[in-house]
Parts: C-alpha cells; sequence; structure tokens
C-alpha cells in the first residue's frame, strides 16, 4: 500500500476524525483545520517510526513536514532514502 | 503583549479597551454582566478580556473549537446578551440563536460581519469615535471578573465564577514567589479558556512584563516550541506538564539550552518524575515549580523541585498552601487526618470560587460550611482530590473521589462523555473508563454496547458535535453488555481490570 494510503486510513481510523472520508484528501490541511491535534501528532508519529521502521530525528517535528498527508509521505520517504 | 509579528504595549491596550468599555457601556453592559469571547487567541481576544472587565463586567471565554452545542449550552447557562467575537467565527453565530443563545449583540472585532436576523452586529469601526480614557465603573474586588466552565459530570459543563478578589490573590503571591518583573517575558501557552492564563496575562500586567502568545500550531510540536523559547528570549514558561515532557523527550534539546529562561511552572496534572529530571537536567539552571488548584480556587498550593536523584520514582508532591489560603484534610468520616493519612483537600480563603453559575445545588455540594470553623465558619471548597501530608508538610496526590480525570492537563469528567455516548439513539449504554499513560496521563477508551450496526468513526462523528475534542475516547471497544457488580451497578474496576 502506498505510504498515502496507510497514513490515511490510520488518520480515519485512529485519530478520531470527525469529517467526511473523502475530505481527507493528500493536501488537506490537517493542522490547520484543527483536525490532527498534538495528541494526534504524537500518535502519527509513533504510528510511522513503528510502521516504517525508521526514526524521524526530533528537528524534522515541524508543521512543514506533518501538515498534509503529502508532507507526511514527503518525510518518510526523506527518511528511507539511503 | 506579543502575538507572532504584531505588538501591543500596555498603553495601546490600555487606549484600546477603554473603547471597547466605552462601546460596551453605551450597548447597555452593566456591573455583572456575562459577556461572551468568541475568538482565537490574539492580541483582539486580549483587548476584549480587557475591554469586559473595565465595563465592570466578567468575561466568558469560549473555546473556539468547542462545538457550537456546547458553546450555545453555555451562553444560554450564563445569560450571555452580548458576544465578542470574529468575521472567522460568523459561520457559527447562526447556530448558536438557533439553539437558544440570548444574543442580542454581537461585535466582530476583525474585519466586516455578515447580517445576523433579530441581532444587532457591529464591527470594529464602532469603536474609532469611542473616548480611549477611563471610564467611572464602580466596582469591588468581591465583584465578579470571569466565568469559566468546566467538565460536568451531569454531561452538563459547568460555570466557575471568579472574582477580582480570588484572581488578585493568587496573582499578588505568583508574581512575588517568582519576582517577576518589567523585563520579563512571560509564555502565553494555555487556552484562555483555560485558567493557567491568568496568571500569563495578568500576572505579565500586574509586573510590567512581556507576554508572548505561543502560536497553536507552534505548540503542537516540541521543536517549535524550543524555538518559541529561544526566539522570544522567555525567561519564565508556565504550561501543563504533558507540552514538557515532549519537549523533554522529543525538542531535540541539549544541556544549558535556553539561558534566558529562568523559570518553569507546571500545573494541571502530575509531571511523571522521570520526564521531569530529564528536563531539570537539560535545563541546570532553571527553577522548577509544580502548582495544584481545581479551577474553583485558581491555585492553592505550590512546590519549588529540588533536585530528583536518580533513584526517585515517586511523583512529586503538590505542596503546601500559598498566601492567604487556608487548606487541610478531611477524612471519611468528617475528622481532620493526622499527617500521613490519606483524606479530602479542603481549601479556605480568598481565592475560592463564589459558586457554578445558577447552580445552587451543585455549588452546595462542593462550597460547604468549614466544619471546624468555630462561630463564624467561612465557605471551604471539598477538592475531590484524595491526599496524604507527608512528614515535611507537604501534600501528596493519591487519587480522585469520583470519575474525574486528568488528560493533557483537560479536567474530564468521564461521566459527561457517557451522557454524550447514550444520547445516540444506536447507544443501549456505555461506560468510559481512563487508561493511564506516562506521556498524557491519561488516554480514554469507552466500552459500548450497541444495536445495529453503528461504527466508531459514527460515534466520533456524534460527540465531535457535543464535547470537545480532547473529550472524545481514542479507542471503542464494542462489547455485547457490560459488567456488573452484584448492586447492578456497572462495575468499573471490572472494566480497568479487562483493559490490562
Amino acid at each position: 500500500m502506498k505510504v498515502q494510503e496507510r497514513v490515511r486510513r490510520f488518520i480515519l481510523e485512529e485519530l478520531n476524525w470527525d469529517r467526511p472520508a473523502a475530505d481527507l484528501t493528500d493536501e488537506f490541511p490537517l493542522l490547520e483545520s484543527g483536525a490532527v491535534d498534538s495528541m494526534g501528532v504524537f500518535n502519527l508519529v509513533s504510528f510511522l517510526e513503528e510502521e516504517y521502521g525508521v526514526h524521524i530525528p526530533d528537528q524534522d517535528l515541524v508543521p512543514e513536514n506533518f501538515g498534509t498527508i503529502g508532507g507526511i509521505a514527503r518525510l518518510l520517504d526523506s527518511r528511507k532514502a539511503p | 503583549m506579543v502575538d507572532g509579528e504584531r505588538r501591543l504595549t500596555y498603553g495601546e491596550l490600555d487606549e484600546q479597551s477603554w473603547r471597547l468599555a466605552h462601546l460596551l457601556v453605551d450597548v447597555g453592559v452593566k456591573r455583572g454582566d456575562r459577556i461572551g469571547i468568541y475568538l482565537d487567541k490574539s492580541l483582539e481576544a486580549v483587548v476584549a478580556i480587557y475591554g469586559v472587565l473595565k465595563a465592570g463586567a466578567a468575561y466568558v471565554p469560549f473555546d473556539p473549537r468547542a462545538p457550537v452545542a456546547r458553546l450555545a449550552y453555555m451562553a444560554r447557562d450564563c445569560g450571555l446578551s452580548v458576544l465578542l467575537s470574529g468575521v472567522d467565527k460568523a459561520e457559527s453565530w447562526g447556530g448558536l440563536l438557533s439553539q437558544g443563545a440570548p444574543l442580542e449583540t454581537v461585535l466582530a472585532l476583525n474585519g466586516e460581519a455578515p447580517e445576523l436576523a433579530g441581532t444587532r452586529i457591529l464591527t470594529a469601526s464602532a469603536l474609532t469615535d469611542r473616548p480611549g480614557d477611563p471610564l467611572s465603573v464602580r466596582a469591588i474586588d468581591q465583584d465578579l471578573a470571569y466565568v469559566l466552565y468546566t467538565s460536568g459530570s451531569t454531561g452538563e459543563p459547568k460555570g466557575v465564577t471568579i472574582s477580582h478578589r480570588s484572581a488578585l490573590v493568587f496573582l499578588e503571591w505568583a508574581v512575588d514567589l517568582l519576582s517577576v518583573g518589567s523585563r520579563d517575558r512571560l509564555s502565553s501557552h494555555a487556552p484562555f479558556h483555560f485558567d493557567l492564563s491568568v496568571f500569563d496575562l495578568f500576572g505579565a500586567a500586574h509586573a510590567g512584563a512581556s507576554v508572548a502568545i505561543v502560536p497553536p500550531e507552534t505548540a503542537m510540536f516540541p521543536v517549535g516550541i524550543g524555538r518559541f523559547i529561544n526566539d522570544h528570549q522567555i525567561t519564565v514558561w508556565y504550561s501543563v506538564p504533558s507540552i514538557l515532557t515532549m519537549l523533554a523527550v522529543r525538542g531535540g534539546l541539549e544541556e544549558g539550552v535556553f539561558p534566558m529562561l529562568r523559570t518553569i511552572v507546571f500545573a494541571g496534572e502530575v509531571f511523571p518524575t522521570k520526564f521531569l529530571r530529564r528536563l531539570m537536567k537539560l535545563l541546570p539552571h532553571v527553577e522548577f515549580y509544580n502548582w495544584y488548584g481545581p479551577t474553583e480556587t485558581n491555585v492553592c498550593t505550590s512546590y519549588r523541585v529540588p533536585l530528583l536523584p536518580e533513584e526517585q520514582d515517586e511523583d512529586i508532591p503538590i505542596g503546601s498552601a500559598i498566601a492567604n489560603t487556608d487548606t487541610f484534610v478531611v477524612t471519611d468520616e468528617g475528622r481532620r487526618a493526622t499527617r500521613g493519612e490519606v483524606g479530602e483537600l479542603y481549601v479556605r480563603g480568598a481565592t475560592v470560587m463564589q459558586g457554578y453559575w445558577g447552580d445552587p445545588q451543585r455549588t452546595a455540594r462542593v462550597l460547604v460550611e468549614d466544619p471546624f470553623g468555630g462561630e463564624f465558619p467561612d465557605p471551604v471548597y471539598r477538592t475531590g482530590d484524595l491526599v496524604r501530608e507527608d512528614e515535611v508538610g507537604n501534600y501528596r496526590f493519591r487519587g480522585r473521589r469520583d470519575a474525574q480525570i486528568k488528560s493533557r492537563g483537560y479536567r474530564i469528567e468521564l461521566g459527561e462523555i457517557e451522557t454524550a455516548l447514550n444520547a445516540h439513539p444506536g447507544v443501549v449504554e456505555s461506560a468510559v473508563t481512563a487508561v493511564p499513560d506516562e506521556f498524557v496521563t491519561n488516554r480514554i477508551k469507552a466500552f459500548v454496547v450497541v444495536r445495529g450496526v453503528i461504527g466508531k468513526a459514527e460515534l466520533v462523528r456524534w460527540c465531535a458535535d457535543r464535547i470537545p475534542r480532547y473529550m472524545i475516547p481514542e479507542v471503542f471497544e464494542f462489547v455485547d453488555e457490560l459488567p456488573r457488580t452484584s448492586t447492578g451497578k456497572i462495575d468499573r474496576q471490572a472494566l480497568s481490570q479487562a483493559r490490562r
């Protein structure tokens, strides 16, 4: 499954998504909209680290990387690259 | 006051809030009226708060992210006829009105606002011709300053009423304890509907210090918080512990960062000792304080955290009573607990609330006559918190008498969540439990019996229309029936065993 799809599924199922599922596009503003809160970010980081066996450095935990599903996928790609 | 790139001097704040106070008096606001503030955390919200106080009224800060149904309940409950808001909230005004909010005037402090049938809409342009000099309002220390709504076990939030005197007694003690001065720079992390903000806003003003609003998006990322403290050269930081835990664990801090930072105060929940120790090691030049107090008492005890030895894993104490406040412990049998004995913490003094707005019954359950008061007994507040006094006179928190929990510093009545769930037509019954968590104190889990096909997504959406996001359970377990005790009550002990 594509990273975007797995992250989407995690947000829908685990982060108390309370809007129509179709709204959750790759570019939906996760933070600005309030759909994902600080607890959500924390859970999301744990999920990504466990699911993909990567370590996301503290310095990468910034709004630019977690603002959208697309941003999260790009962050993960950069961590997985050799 | 600093909000991102924007700055407001105390002179400007003074003038702008007098203009607002004049306008409020002109639209009929009188001493003791409650005025709603429905704005994101911003300089406008600060002007609104001061304007309301200067008009002799009490401010009622809304959680800007809370469901409209909950805000409408608050507006009905304390009779809000005037709302200070912004155009970005305009689409919710209709919902407030249709759900019975008695609003007569809505003032949009930013931009042009749409029409709203039956309600007078004013914009910031109405302020320009109002004078920026003082009004003569007769207010005394016992007058109401603000009403903060907090989770209620019966399903409806309750309005905690705090007087100027209550806030001032706390602030004078706090500013003195921390020696806050005009060269300090305070953080404003807590939202204005959360009582930690009282210190940030008015403590800074009291001392002539500056205060910088932590942008919500920054606050979500530990590294962002570190950058904020650095960029704004914060000297005194105040927040709930979970934010500081994140900063210690994932803030990317190196020992000795933030040389300007001198004091960290935390309150609202237990700070896990291992994370507190880690943060104290990273910031050896900073002094740490643990403050304790339900919204109903502002802050009532304080503890200066000493160096924590490696082997210590016990929770730190909540400390002892602050100035002009008396605290004591009462056993189940109604006598004063001896040192070491567990009992309920009672609070006496000026910082105690006046009562729950419009709810003498709930007030009478917690605000009782001092059982040891002699001839002229004061009202004392029963916190519902179980504590014991240790050998050096500090209180140690031992739990709750009831189903109130803390999560990320938020105070949550599990009963309010159950009421929301049980209102769903497909829910037969539910029981909500707290699962202890090392980072956020508790996570919330719901056991639900449903008829028909109802999934988590449906219940999350249902809850989101009724209770704040932080109260929505993270985990839903669908069960055929809830375990019962021999007397037919839901067996909560069995449920908390089941989750392990």
